[in-house]
């Protein structure tokens, strides 16, 4: 299924459903400011399929509101069931890791109170997708790895077990050994962004080719046009 | 619609904007002793919007109410919906459908 980028706000109520430990920047690229009654806020609308309408939201006054983005559903969708359903499909179809959910419908809140799952780090898995959106963000759809370092504590809260400390390699914390491996390991593996064709090697960074914003477009990271998929060689 | 939280003791808050929390409205607000929200766009179902927890810094308003928000909030916002929420009133202004709760305390820091 493709996630579809909506380009105007819902026309009718949502409802809060599901708090990703996720920045919105870390979900899509397009971005828009609104305001209703509660506040202003920056969100994107989507659709998958012609049946699930969502909608992505960071309110200024958000606990976390720097590393958390609110997932919502339309009013009407009521049922406990079909919530959890819906919620399971737009977190696998946005390749977001079940992990980054820090609450969703059917667990007990405490208002003001929001913590991240202990178990959530950048996993490699993960990695493959985010250096692939950040490459995606950078003039040419080209980053070197030096960028990629830069650039990922920027759109990933880097964890505590993130920051440790790598036991093999002294200078290096373990998110930037998974980096590393993403980037230079593991070019054979057939669920590697270059196995998959979408990204390619380039001196000492990779390059989104036409299928990697192909996937990108699919997960509503991005909301380009056909004529706008062009890889710039 | 699921687990949710005992009645929360702690204040509430909304945060100045240009137009539903303004200087004018949190005076109103502070003098009628009432929280006002009007329906989302497109909807027909008035509700008062917040955030839980005091509010910690710049301009705003912060209050409490015994009237319980509506079950699908989140940990991050408190709803109060006009017929879905026990004890939320109607008022109506201008044409306008506007859901309202009683605070039973309020601090207005934009004066």
């Amino acid at each position: 299924m493709t996630v579809r980028v909506l380009r105007y706000d819902p026309e009718n109520e949502v409802i809060p459903h599901a708090i990703i430990w996720r920045s919105l920047r870390y979900c899509t690229l397009v971005i828009r400011e609104g305001q209703d009654d509660l506040d202003k806020y920056s969100g994107a609308s989507f659709v998958i399929g012609n049946d699930i309408r969502f909608d992505l939201r960071v309110y200024r006054g958000h606990i976390h509101s720097e590393v958390t983005v609110t997932l919502y559903l339309p009013e009407e969708v009521r049922d406990e069931q079909q919530i959890a359903q819906t919620i399971s499909t737009i977190i696998r179809e946005m390749a977001i890791p079940v992990s980054a959910v820090a609450w969703r419908r059917g667990l007990k809140f405490h208002y003001g109170k929001l913590e991240r799952a202990p178990d959530d780090r950048l996993r490699e898995s993960e990695a493959r997708i985010l250096i692939l959106k950040i490459a995606a963000s950078q003039p040419g759809r080209a980053a070197s790895s030096d960028k990629l370092r830069q650039e990922i504590p920027k759109i990933f809260d880097l964890s505590p077990v993130d920051k440790k400390m790598s036991p093999s390699r002294k200078r290096e914390m373990l998110w930037q050994i998974v980096v590393r491996n993403t980037m230079s390991s593991h070019t054979t593996g057939t669920r590697t962004i270059f196995a998959q064709g979408w990204a390619r090697k380039i001196p000492n960074g990779l390059k989104v080719t036409k299928s990697g914003l192909d996937y990108l477009n699919s997960i509503g990271f991005l909301d380009l046009s056909k004529s706008d998929l062009t890889e710039a060689e | 619609m699921g687990a949710v939280s005992e009645v929360p003791i702690e204040p509430f808050h909304r945060v100045e904007n240009p137009t539903t929390q303004t200087d004018q409205i949190a005076k109103l607000q502070e003098s009628s002793r009432e929280i006002w929200g009007q329906p989302a766009r497109g909807s027909d179902q008035p509700s008062v919007k917040a955030y839980p927890g005091p509010l910690v810094s710049g301009r705003g308003v912060q209050f409490t109410t015994e009237i319980v928000p509506q079950p699908f909030g989140a940990p991050n916002e408190a709803r109060w919906y006009w017929n879905w929420t026990p004890n939320v009133e109607l008022r109506q202004k201008d044409g306008k459908d506007f859901a309202c709760i009683g605070v039973t305390s309020f601090i207005n820091c934009q004066p």
